[in-house]
């Protein structure tokens, strides 16, 4: 059975300033920025984990229910696959 | 001549009525062209090979772009960050103020320079480069053009002798940067301290590069704001644009920036 994961683009380099990023898309040089939970996607989808795996990370941080928090963070995922800064890689089994 | 050859052209941009800027590749230099104006052929490490001008080129624009553009994208490519900002030197400190065309920077940095009795570093564009672990700012241009407003800060009566003649920078001076200020413009005066991503994008809204297909370059640059940032701290200056606020928006600099 295949599936599907996020993975950062090969052409995004990132910095860290003061706990928040900065996303750098090396074929326009265009910036934008992350705040904290936008990185906290990022490290989360950097490491494997599903947009679900991160909102249960998340969600012991901050004061909000799961639905609403993997809401806004699969609005977010899908802008950054919009803008290529992340993107789907298929998977077989194992 | 070096120009001879026709550049690999990467970017455009229309930047006049009928001229465009754009960057193009020789070899590993870059050319840089503002059409109908000047052709100019920078080496990766920013220095100046050959200049070429349009017969009977603005001879104002021309000026500018060889005391200003020419500069700030030669220090960029030096190794350095480049900022739109002016640029004072107080008690061996440089303070500079970054912002747009029209952000009041001139004007902020000349009146600090008569309150304070600073000389204006940079009126215009600001360069910022790390030596031995300290960052430093010095100007680029050899000339400035102060706006009416700017002359009347810094030289008061004296200025209605001056006309619109350039006046020349307190020499290539250098100093040890202390604070970076972005100017905003809003209806109360207001100072505070800006980190992360807000301090990030106000800096690199003013970084000047060339817009280049260059991830080394890119990648540089995000790295020297990230240190840049980690050494020096970043404030937002919010103030109206009336003339007669002037007086308050540099007594608040003085006591929340220059002298926390």
């Amino acid at each position: 059975m295949k599936q599907t994961r996020l993975k950062p683009g090969d052409d995004i380099h990132v910095r860290e300033f003061d706990g928040e990023l900065v996303l750098l898309d090396l074929r326009g040089g265009d910036y934008f920025g992350l705040d904290a939970i936008g990185k906290a996607l990022w490290v989360g989808v950097s490491e494997g984990l599903s947009v679900h795996e991160v909102a249960l990370r998340l969600v012991e941080e901050y004061d909000v229910a799961i639905d609403v928090l993997e809401r806004d963070l699969d609005a977010l995922r899908d802008k950054m696959l919009a803008r290529g800064l992340l993107v789907e890689v298929v998977e077989g089994d194992r | 001549m070096a120009t001879d050859a026709e550049p690999r052209w990467v970017s455009s941009l229309e930047v006049g009525p009928g001229i465009h800027f754009r960057v193009g590749r020789l070899d590993v230099d870059y050319v840089v062209e503002w059409t109908e104006l000047v052709r100019v052929r920078l080496s990766p490490t920013g220095g100046v090979v050959d200049v070429k001008n349009v017969d009977g080129a603005d001879a104002r624009l021309l000026g500018k772009i060889l005391n200003y553009s020419i500069p700030a994208m030669a220090a960029h490519l030096s190794g350095g960050l480049a900022f739109h900002a002016s640029a004072i030197v107080s008690g061996g400190k440089a303070f500079a103020f970054l912002g747009a065309s029209g952000q009041g920077k001139s004007t902020l940095a000349s009146a600090l320079c008569l309150r304070s009795k600073g000389l204006l570093l940079a009126d215009d564009i600001t360069h910022c480069a790390q030596s031995n672990d300290v960052w430093r700012a010095r100007g680029v241009e050899s000339q400035v053009w102060l706006t009416p407003s700017s002359q009347l800060a810094l030289l008061g009566a004296e200025s209605r002798t001056l006309g619109k003649e350039p006046l020349s920078l307190a020499s290539e001076s250098e100093a040890p940067l202390a604070a970076l200020v972005l100017l905003e413009e809003a209806p109360e005066i207001s100072v505070s301290r800006i980190t992360g991503l807000r301090a990030a994008e106000a800096l690199l809204t003013q970084l000047i590069r060339l817009d280049l297909e260059d991830p080394v370059v890119q990648m540089r640059d995000l790295k020297h704001i990230e240190l840049l940032l980690r050494a020096v701290p970043a404030f937002v200056l919010r103030r109206p644009f009336q003339f007669e606020e002037l007086a308050k928006v540099l007594a608040i600099v003085e006591s929340e920036v220059m002298r926390p």
